[in-house]
């Protein structure tokens, strides 16, 4: 079973295309919802409820979306893991979503839980909007470096 | 004269041409095209979930649409001025491609949702918003996007004979 055919996803475009959908999708989900507590933090977006609140009610969605779409992320890396891991772009993405997930889970939903000064709350938001960004940029340059 | 003929003057457009052979605009737009998918996909669904009221049930649901009308409003334009120029700058390939019209059409079924759900559940004017309208609207609403975004990824497989 050494040949790249035996993986299944390499065996079927269907099932290629469909994994690719599914970690499109599940990325939306994750940074979309991150990107709402983000708006609340820059006191934009649902401002009846707190930060807080708005990122407890997101947090199952959002665990949710990264599980889905680092899963579906795997299962694309292993049609190819030699190429993909060689390449400096992907290694560039891996970084950043290291990073970007360690500020979520940390700093980001930290802030979001107390009351911090304005200044704070804001930059956090636009530092988690860029490390968020910045994570799709490089996952559509690889393609393209 | 065909679609595809169609398609072949309009990415033959300068600007068009510049975009399908730059090295960097191309990425640059389709990026930008898939981050703001993201950032207007977190909005949709979350006011698709408060529709259906399985979270944030404490805000009103009117008050979280209008709240996020302006951010998906210019997440939508930039959303749509970017996808326009990928297609326009291949417009040969993606006029005649059966997920390319698929996905158009779809857009097309998201244009009468809105319209239809507009008094009904989007602007209702102080009127109380029906349990059934919400859930109509939600669940067609996250469905037309989803397979929005499934079109939008499979224009890349298909093979012209």
């Amino acid at each position: 079973m050494s040949e790249a055919s035996a993986n299944f996803l390499n065996a079927h475009e269907w099932a290629y295309g469909m994994t690719e959908v599914a970690h499109i999708v599940a990325l939306a989900v994750a940074i979309g919802l991150i990107a709402v507590v983000d708006l609340r933090l820059l006191n934009q977006g649902i401002v009846h409820a707190t930060p807080g609140r708005v990122l407890r009610a997101t947090a199952i969605g959002t665990l949710i979306g990264f599980i889905v779409a680092i899963t579906t992320g795997f299962m694309i890396f292993s049609t190819d893991p030699a190429r993909y891991f060689a390449h400096p772009t992907m290694r560039l993405k891996l970084v950043l979503l290291l990073v970007a997930l360690g500020f979520n889970y940390t700093i980001h939903s930290r802030v979001a839980r107390g009351s911090r000064s304005r200044v704070v709350c804001r930059s956090v938001a636009v530092v988690s909007l860029a490390l968020w960004m910045s994570v799709v940029f490089s996952g559509i340059f690889y393609a393209f470096t | 004269m065909t679609l595809a003929s169609v398609g072949r003057t309009l990415q033959e457009l300068r600007g068009f041409t510049a975009v399908r052979e730059s090295a960097y605009v191309y990425p640059v737009i389709l990026s930008t095209h898939v981050a703001c998918i993201a950032l207007f996909g977190g909005l949709i669904l979350l006011t698709n979930v408060r529709l259906l009221e399985w979270c944030l049930t404490d805000v009103p649901v009117d008050e979280m649409i209008e709240r996020f009308r302006p951010w998906k409003q210019l997440g939508f334009v930039v959303m749509v001025g970017c996808g326009s120029l990928l297609a326009a700058s291949k417009a040969a390939e993606y006029f005649v491609n059966p997920f390319f019209q698929i996905k158009m059409a779809l857009l097309g079924a998201i244009g009468v949702h809105g319209t239809y759900f507009r008094r009904r559940v989007y602007r209702p004017a102080g009127a109380a918003i029906s349990a059934g309208n919400a859930r109509a609207a939600a669940v067609l609403s996250l469905a037309l996007w989803v397979a929005v975004a499934t079109m939008g990824r499979w224009i890349a497989y298909y093979d012209a004979p």
